[in-house]
C-alpha cells in the first residue's frame, strides 16, 4: 500500500486554497461545511512526524488573522443586511468549534511532539558519574566525635588543656612517682627542664581539679605522645578521659557510667566486663573489657580468642592525686575512666596498620566521606 | 610472668580435671589442673591471663615402649629394623636409623596417626627400603624439648637417663604404652600471666600459688598453701642463723681463701660461702622444669640458682671462688661498686660490654665479676670443676638495673624481677631453700662456711623502711626486747646487745625510736565497716568475709569485739603497694570480682557548665573545611630542622623558636612543628608517589613554640642535646629588635589552662592549614577539559572557612615581612586580617600559590596552593567583633531583589577592591539604613557588589581594563520603583566615573 506521509498530507491539505467568495448564503454554508470537512480532515492526519512549526502551520491555517474564516467574516457585507445576522451566526459558530477543537488539538499535539523529543533523548547510565566535591573528616577525628556526643548528653563538660607539660602535672600530680618507668626517655618524649609532652590525657585532669569549680563532670579528649612506633602504636594518638569529682560519688556510679556510655556508643546495650587491675591514679582500678562484637564471647581473631576487647582503663580517684590537686579527699571523692581513641578507631576501620591513618593517602581518606 | 602450674603445685594442690586419654596400653584418665576454674580466677583477681599453653599437647601418640629386639635391615646398612613393646599383645615394627637403638631400650614411640613438630611432621605406616615401619623412635628434639648435646647425644632418647629427664626401668615398665609426657612428668599447663606493675611479688611461683590460694579460699575450696621442703633431716643452715651471721662475720673462708666484701653502693647484698661442691649435670625433675619454663639447664649449681628465682623470686648469683682473684694475703675479695669508666666486662652471654660510670658491678679485687642484678661474668662461673662457690643475694636497685639493662641491650629474668622492685623479706628463706636445695642435689652434702654481710663504704646509717615479718613480730613486741639492729640492708634481727651496738653506732636511739613508730605506723591500717560501701557504693560481703579475704591475703587482722573496726598490717610483701583504706577496698573487690559491683546512676548535675569555647569553633571550621572538598590528615607534630629553609625561611625560628625534644623518636624529626605546611607538603608528595595526582586535604592541631603567650623565651637551653642550642641564640639575638611573626607572634598562642598566668608556658596555637594540588576538576565525558585551580578558589575557601567562625576577614597583599613571603608565588599570595574600629588590624592567616623551588624541595611537581589559618587569631577576632557589632539586619525576601550588571573601562591599576569600595560607598549614601522611609533615600540593603568580568584586549585602549559588576539591592519597605533604579543607576555612573576617571561600557 502506498503509504503518505502525515505532513505530505498535511502540505496537501493546506496548499489548497479554497475561494473565499460568496455570493449568498447558500454559497457561505457550502464554504463552511468545506472549512469544516478540511478542518476534520487535518485534524485526523496522523500526527507523529509533525513538528511545533506544522502545529502553528495548523493554527494559523484556521484560526489565524488570514484564516479562511476570518475572510469569509470581513465578505459578510456582501449578503444583504437580513441574510448578514444569521451569516455572522454560522460562521461563528464554526469559528468556535474549530477554536474549541484547536486549542485541545495543540495542545495534545505539542504533548506529543515533546515526548517524541524526550523519548529520543536516552542517558547512558553507565557512564562515570562526576565525582562528589565533598572532603572528610580523618576517621579518627571522627571517632573522637561519636565517642563524646553520648557523654555530652550525660551531662559530662568537654574541656581541654595543654599538651605541653610540667612534670607536676603529667607525672607528680598523678601519683606516678620519681622513678616510675613511665618517666625515662624510653617512655616519653621531654624538653628542657623536666617538660614533657603529656603521656595522657589525665594531666587535664589535674588541672581541671586545681583550677575549676567543683563538682567536676568532664570529659577532655586530645592528643597525647609516647616514645613508640609500630604496627598499633604511634607517638602521637588521641585519648579522651572523663573525671567525675563530687560529694558521695561511688564505684558503682563509675559503673553506671560505662554501661550508659558503652550502649550509646555501640547503639545497642553491650556486655562490660570490669577486671581488676593497676594504675597510679585510680585505686581500686579496672581494665574494661567489651564483649568481642565480632564473635560475641565465643572467641575469635580479633579479641585473641578470649571474648573480650580491651576498651580502656578506669578506677576510684586515688586519694593521693585528690589531695596533691588540693580537694579535701575525706569530703569529695570521684572516679575516671579514659581510652585511646585511634585504637577504637583501627577497630572500628578495620585498619590493620595504624601508620596507615598518618600518611594522607587521598584514597584512604576518600573513604570516610563522613562530614 | 610464664607459671607453671606443675611448679605451683609444689606449693599448692590445685583442683583437677579429669581426660581421658587412649593409649596403646588402654583408655586411662589422666588428671589436669582446672584450668576453667582457675584461669578465670587469676584474671577477676588483677593478673589477666593472656594465654594458656599445654606442654605435650600434641605427644599424646607418643608412648613409651622398649625395644625387644633390633636387628640390621636387609636392605640398609645404617637402618635397624626394631621390634617394640608399647604394652600390647603385638609387638610394634619400627624402623629406626638412631646408632643406639638397641634391645633392651626405653624409648619413645610416636605411635602412626601422631602429628609431630606443628603438624609438619605426620607419622603413618611406612615402607622404608621395603620393610614394613609403624612408627618412629623419637629424640627429644623431635618431640620439642630442649636438646643438650652433651648429656642427650644425637640418638634417640633414652627414657631411663635422669639427665636426659628420664626415670627408673621399673617405673617404665610399669607404663609402657602410655604417653611419654604424662610417664616422665613432663605435661604441664602454663599461664602467661599479665602482671601489673604493683605485684612484683606474682613474679614467682610461690606468688602465683599465694593468689591463686586466696581465689580458691574466696570459693570454698579446701586448701593447703605450703613452702617447700626439700629434705625431711635438719637444715644444713637454719634461717636465723643465716641471719645472724650475716649480721656477725664480715669475712669467711672458703676451700682456704678467706674473703670479704665491701660496699660502696649501699644495695642491700650478703653473700653465703658454700665448699664441697661437686657440679654435675641436674636431675630429670629439675631439668624438665626449667626447660618447661624456657630455661636451659647447665648445671646443679646454676640450676638451683634459676629454680629458687621462679620459686621465690629473689635472683642470686653462685662465683667459683677459686677463680677470683686472690691477693698475696690469700684473700679474695669482692665489692659492690660503680663501674670505672671504660672498664671492660665479659657476661654469661660471652658478650663483652663497655661499662658506664653508672653501672653497678660486683668486682673482685681486679675486674667486675658481675653486672649487678643483670648478668653474672663468663670468668668466675661455676662449671663442672667448681669446687667452692660464693653466691650473692643482692636487693640490686630498680631504677640502677632498669638503666643498666637498657643500656647493654640485655634482659634477663633477674633483671626484670629487680626492674619491678623484688621485696628483701625472702632473701633469707630463697637462701636457705638454695643451701637445702644444693644439699638435696649433691652426692655429698655441700659444707657452709659462713655467710657475709657486705661492709658499708658510703652513705652509714641508712636504713630502708623495710621490715620483714619475722622483724615485724619482734618490733610489736616490747621494746626492750626487740633485738634489731639496723643497717642500709633492712633491718636484722641479732643475738647480742653488743653486736647491735657495734653495727648500728650511727643510728641513735632516739631516731630508732622515731623510725620504729613510723614503721609501725605504716605498716598498719584502720579499717571499718563501711568503708567498703564508701568507695564502692555496696557492700558487697560481710564486713566478716572482708575480714576473711584480707586474711587469706595475708594480712593481719586484728578486730574489735563488736566487729565494726579493725586494724589490718600489711604483708611484708605488699608493702609497696598498700598504703591506705582503699588499697584494702581493691584487694576485697578484686578477690569478690569488680565486675560485681552494681550499677547506681550518677544524680543529675544541679547546674549545666559549658564546653571550652574553642572546641566548637574548631568542630565547625574542621567540618566547613571538609564541605569545602578537603580531607583531614593526622600527623605526629614534629618537623625536621631542615623544613623552614626548604620552605624558603631565612633562619629556623622564622616562624618562632621551635621546641626541641631531648629524646625524639626520630632523629630527622627532632622539632615540634610551628607549622601544619611541611608535614601537608609531605603528604602531598606521597600522594604524587601513590599515583594520587590531585588532592585537596587539610590538617587541624596545634603549632609549638618556645616562646610563652607574652613573648618570652621558656627554654634557655632548648636545642642542647641536638646541638642547635647556639642557632637558636643566635636568632634570638637577631629577632629582639626585629621580630615579625604576624599570625605566628606567641603573643597570639592560646592559653589552654586556666593558670593564674600563662607565663613560662610554651606558646600553643590551634591552626588550621589546608593545600590543593593538582587540577581542580579532571578531564571527563563532561568537560573535556581539566580546568585548574587558581588563587582565588583558595582565597573563597579560607574566606569560608573564617565566615564559618561568625567573623568577616580582609583579605589584602601578603606583606613583604610576614615569614611566608618567600615561601609563595610573588604575584599570587594574600594575607586574611580582621578589621574592627579601634582596633590594630588581627592578622588571622594566609593563602597562596607555593613558590615552584619550594615545591622542589619537597619533592612536589605540580602546582600547589595552601594556606594556614591561626585559629587562636580567628577566635580573639570573633569574640571582639561580637562586642562592637555594626548593624545586624535580620530580612525576610518579602520583595523582589533588584539586580543590575555595569561595565566599566578604568585604568589597569585600579584593583578590583578600591572600585568595589566606590561603588559601596556611593550605595551607603543612596540607601536607606533604617526602618522608616527617608526622603530622597531609596529603601534597601545592599546585598553585595559582585564582579564578574575583568577584560582586557580589543576595544579597550591599552593600559585599561574592562571590569564589570553587578549589584543586588534588597528593597526593605516597598517594591522599588523606576525612579529608584534610575537613581541608582545614575548615582553609580557618575559616581564611578568621577571617583576612579572610568567609562561607562556600551
Amino acid at each position: 500500500m502506498n503509504t503518505i506521509s502525515g505532513r505530505q498530507q498535511l502540505s496537501e491539505f493546506l496548499i489548497v486554497s479554497n475561494s473565499t467568495q460568496y455570493k449568498n448564503l447558500s454559497e457561505l454554508e457550502s464554504l463552511l461545511t468545506s472549512e469544516k470537512d478540511v478542518f476534520n480532515s487535518v485534524l485526523k492526519i496522523q500526527s507523529d512526524e509533525f513538528k511545533d512549526s506544522d502545529i502553528d502551520e495548523i493554527r494559523v491555517r484556521f484560526s489565524g488573522k488570514k484564516s479562511p474564516l476570518q475572510e469569509l467574516l470581513k465578505s459578510l457585507r456582501v449578503l444583504s443586511p437580513e441574510e448578514r445576522k444569521g451569516a455572522g451566526q454560522i460562521i461563528n459558530e464554526l469559528k468556535t468549534f474549530i477554536e474549541k477543537e484547536l486549542s485541545i488539538y495543540v495542545v495534545k499535539a505539542q504533548e506529543e511532539i515533546e515526548n517524541r523529543k524526550l523519548n529520543l533523548e536516552r542517558d547512558d547510565l553507565s557512564l562515570p558519574l562526576p565525582e562528589s566535591k565533598h572532603g572528610s573528616r580523618h576517621p579518627i577525628s571522627v571517632v573522637a566525635r561519636d565517642l563524646i556526643a553520648p557523654l555530652r548528653r550525660m551531662g559530662f563538660t568537654v574541656i581541654d588543656g595543654p599538651e605541653i607539660e610540667k612534670d607536676f602535672y603529667n607525672f607528680e600530680a598523678l601519683n606516678i612517682p620519681a622513678e616510675h618507668p613511665a618517666r625515662e626517655m624510653q617512655d616519653s618524649f621531654f624538653l628542657a627542664s623536666e617538660w614533657v609532652l603529656r603521656t595522657q590525657t589525665s594531666s587535664v585532669q589535674a588541672h581541671a581539679m586545681m583550677e575549676r569549680e567543683l563538682p567536676l563532670r568532664v570529659v577532655c579528649p586530645g592528643y597525647v605522645y609516647r616514645n613508640e612506633f609500630d604496627m598499633t602504636h604511634v607517638p602521637t594518638f588521641r585519648q579522651f578521659e572523663c573525671l567525675v569529682v563530687d560529694k558521695g560519688v561511688t564505684m558503682a556510679h563509675l559503673r553506671s557510667t560505662l554501661d550508659a556510655f558503652f550502649k550509646e556508643v555501640f547503639g545497642r546495650p553491650v556486655k562490660l566486663r570490669l577486671r581488676s587491675s593497676y594504675f597510679p591514679f585510680t585505686e581500686p582500678s579496672a581494665e574494661i573489657d567489651v564483649e568481642c562484637q565480632q564473635c560475641f564471647g565465643k572467641g575469635c581473631r580479633s579479641c585473641k580468642h578470649t571474648g573480650w576487647l580491651e576498651m580502656g582503663g578506669c578506677g576510684m580517684i586515688n586519694r593521693a592525686v585528690l589531695e596533691k590537686c588540693g580537694i579535701n579527699s575525706s569530703e569529695y571523692s570521684g572516679f575516671a575512666f579514659g581510652m585511646g581513641i585511634d585504637r577504637i578507631a583501627m577497630s572500628k576501620y578495620a585498619v590493620s596498620d595504624l601508620r596507615a591513618m598518618f600518611e594522607g593517602d587521598v584514597n584512604f581518606l576518600k573513604e570516610f566521606k563522613l562530614v | 610472668m610464664l607459671a607453671s602450674l606443675r611448679f605451683v603445685e609444689r606449693f599448692l594442690k590445685l583442683p583437677k580435671k579429669s581426660v581421658k586419654i587412649k593409649c596403646p596400653a588402654g583408655e586411662y584418665e589422666r588428671l589436669v589442673p582446672d584450668v576453667e576454674l582457675l584461669a578465670p580466677l587469676l584474671t577477676r583477681q588483677g593478673f589477666e591471663v593472656e594465654a594458656v599453653i599445654y606442654r605435650g599437647k600434641d605427644c599424646d601418640g607418643v608412648v613409651v615402649g622398649k625395644i625387644v629386639s633390633a636387628e640390621p635391615h636387609p636392605k640398609a646398612e645404617r637402618l635397624q629394623v626394631c621390634q617394640v613393646d608399647v604394652g600390647t599383645a603385638k609387638k610394634q615394627q619400627i624402623v629406626c636409623g638412631a646408632k643406639n637403638a638397641r634391645s633392651g631400650l626405653f624409648v619413645a614411640v610416636a605411635m602412626p596417626g601422631t602429628s609431630l613438630k606443628n603438624g609438619t611432621l605426620l607419622i603413618q605406616p611406612t615402607l622404608l627400603r621395603e620393610v614394613e615401619s609403624n612408627g618412629m623412635l623419637c629424640s627429644r628434639e623431635e618431640l620439642g624439648l630442649e636438646l643438650n648435646a652433651q648429656i642427650d647425644g644425637d640418638g634417640i632418647w633414652e627414657l631411663n637417663i635422669d639427665a636426659q629427664g628420664g626415670i627408673n626401668d621399673a617405673e617404665l615398665s610399669k607404663n609402657l604404652g602410655r604417653p611419654v609426657f604424662d610417664v616422665l612428668g613432663l605435661s604441664d599447663t602454663l599461664f602467661e600471666l599479665n602482671v601489673t606493675p604493683n605485684r612484683p611479688d606474682i613474679l614467682c611461683h610461690y606468688g602465683v600459688a599465694r593468689e591463686i590460694a586466696v581465689g580458691l579460699v574466696y570459693a570454698e575450696k579446701p586448701v593447703d598453701l605450703q613452702k617447700m621442703q626439700f629434705n625431711s633431716g635438719k637444715n644444713i643452715v637454719e634461717i636465723e642463723k643465716l641471719a645472724a651471721d650475716v649480721v656477725v662475720n664480715s669475712s669467711s673462708t672458703v676451700g682456704g681463701v678467706q674473703f670479704s666484701a665491701d660496699n660502696e653502693l649501699g644495695v642491700s647484698a650478703f653473700f653465703v660461702a658454700l665448699e664441697n661442691i661437686v657440679p654435675r649435670p641436674s636431675p630429670a625433675w629439675l631439668r624438665n622444669q626449667l626447660e618447661a619454663l624456657g630455661q636451659n639447664s647447665i648445671n646443679t649449681i646454676v640450676d638451683a640458682s634459676n629454680f629458687i628465682l621462679w620459686a621465690y623470686g629473689q635472683p642470686s648469683h653462685a662465683f667459683d671462688v677459686n677463680k677470683l682473684k686472690i691477693l698475696e694475703t690469700g684473700n679474695a675479695k669482692l665489692s659492690l661498686r660503680l663501674a670505672h669508666e671504660n672498664e671492660s666486662f665479659t657476661g654469661l652471654d660471652r658478650k663483652t660490654r663497655t661499662l658506664h660510670k653508672h653501672d653497678c658491678v660486683v668486682a673482685d679485687a681486679e675486674n667486675p665479676q658481675a653486672l649487678l642484678g643483670l648478668i653474672g661474668g663468663e670468668y668466675s662461673k661455676v662449671d663442672s670443676q667448681t669446687k667452692a662457690i660464693v653466691i650473692e643475694f643482692a636487693n640490686a636497685n630498680a631504677v640502677a638495673v632498669r638503666r643498666s639493662s637498657r643500656r647493654h641491650g640485655r634482659r634477663t629474668d633477674s633483671s626484670f624481677l629487680f626492674e619491678k622492685g623484688i621485696s628483701t623479706d625472702t632473701r633469707f628463706e630463697a637462701a636457705v631453700s638454695m643451701i637445702e636445695l644444693i644439699k638435696n642435689l649433691s652426692e655429698k652434702a655441700p659444707k657452709y662456711c659462713g655467710a657475709l654481710h657486705s661492709k658499708l663504704l658510703s652513705r652509714p646509717g641508712q636504713a630502708q623502711a623495710f621490715v620483714s615479718d619475722l622483724q615485724l613480730k619482734s618490733l610489736l613486741g616490747p621494746a626492750s626486747e626487740a633485738r634489731i639492729s639496723v643497717d642500709f640492708a633492712g633491718i636484722i634481727i641479732a643475738n647480742d646487745a653488743e653486736e647491735i651496738n657495734k653495727i648500728s653506732s650511727e643510728f641513735s636511739k632516739t631516731h630508732w625510736q622515731d623510725w620504729r613508730t613510723d614503721t609501725l605506723k605504716k605498716r598498719t591500717v584502720e579499717f571499718l565497716e563501711s568503708d567498703v560501701k564508701s568507695v564502692l557504693g555496696v557492700n558487697l560481703v560481710e564486713f566478716n568475709a572482708q575480714l576473711n579475704i584480707l586474711r587469706s591475703l595475708g594480712f593481719g587482722v586484728e578486730c574489735n569485739s563488736k566487729v565494726t573496726k579493725a586494724s589490718v598490717r600489711i604483708p611484708s610483701w605488699r608493702v609497696q603497694d598498700i598504703v591506705g583504706m582503699p588499697d584494702l577496698v581493691e584487694e576485697i573487690v578484686r578477690v569478690v570480682g569488680i565486675d560485681h559491683v552494681p550499677s547506681v546512676p550518677l544524680n543529675s548535675m544541679g547546674e549545666l557548665k559549658s564546653d571550652d569555647s574553642h572546641l566548637s569553633v574548631l568542630e565547625l571550621i574542621s567540618t566547613r573545611a571538609a564541605s569545602l572538598g578537603y580531607n583531614e590528615i593526622a600527623g605526629f607534630h614534629f618537623m625536621k630542622t631542615t623544613d623552614l629553609n626548604n620552605m624558603g625561611m631565612k633562619h629556623i625560628s622564622a616562624l618562632g623558636e621551635p621546641l626541641a625534644m631531648l629524646n625524639s623518636i626520630s632523629k630527622d624529626e627532632p622539632l615540634m612543628h610551628t607549622s601544619l605546611i611541611p608535614n601537608l607538603l609531605r603528604c602531598v608528595e606521597r600522594n604524587l608517589n601513590f599515583g594520587n595526582s590531585v588532592g585537596q586535604l587539610f590538617h587541624v592541631t596545634r603549632t609549638y613554640q618556645n616562646h610563652d603567650s607574652g613573648g618570652n623565651i621558656v627554654f634557655k637551653d632548648n636545642g642542647e642535646a641536638i646541638e642547635m642550642s647556639s642557632e637558636f641564640n643566635k636568632m634570638r639575638e637577631l629577632l629582639k629588635s626585629n621580630a615579625h611573626f604576624h599570625d605566628y607572634s606567641p603573643e597570639l598562642s592560646y592559653g589552654y589552662s586556666f593558670e593564674k598566668n600563662q607565663n613560662g608556658r610554651p606558646a600553643e596555637t590551634p591552626r588550621l592549614a589546608g593545600v590543593v594540588f593538582g587540577d581542580k576538576e579532571l578531564k571527563s565525558w563532561q568537560n573535556s577539559n581539566a580546568t585548574v585551580w587558581n588563587l582565588h578558589d583558595v582565597l573563597a575557601h579560607v574566606n569560608e572557612l573564617i565566615r564559618s567562625a561568625g567573623l568577616e576577614a580582609q583579605i589584602v597583599e601578603m606583606m613583604p615581612s610576614h615569614p611566608f613571603n618567600n615561601t609563595v608565588h610573588p604575584g599570587r599570595k594574600a594575607q586574611f586580617v580582621a578589621i574592627m574600629e579601634g582596633m590594630e588590624p588581627v592578622p588571622l592567616g594566609w593563602a597562596a600559590q607555593l613558590h615552584p623551588k619550594v615545591l622542589r624541595a619537597f619533592g612536589i611537581e605540580t602546582i600547589c596552593f595552601a594556606f594556614e589559618l591561626n585559629l587562636s587569631s580567628v577566635m580573639k577576632a570573633c569574640a571582639a567583633q561580637a562586642k562592637n557589632f555594626k548593624s545586624r539586619i535580620v530580612s525576610s525576601l518579602r520583595f523582589p531583589v533588584l539586580s543590575r550588571d555595569f561595565a566599566f573601562v578604568i585604568e589597569e591599576k585600579i584593583s578590583a577592591s578600591k572600585l568595589t569600595e566606590v561603588v559601596q560607598n556611593l550605595l551607603h549614601n543612596e540607601l536607606l539604613c533604617g526602618e522608616e522611609e527617608l526622603a530622597g533615600r531609596v529603601p534597601a540593603r545592599l546585598v553585595g557588589v559582585r564582579i564578574f568580568d575583568v577584560y582586557r584586549g580589543k576595544g579597550v585602549p591599552e593600559g585599561s581594563k574592562s571590569i564589570a559588576f553587578n549589584i543586588k539591592l534588597e528593597p526593605l519597605l516597598r517594591t522599588l520603583t523606576d525612579v529608584d533604579i534610575q537613581k541608582i543607576h545614575s548615582s553609580v555612573i557618575s559616581g564611578v566615573t568621577s571617583a576612579l576617571g572610568g567609562e561607562m561600557r556600551g
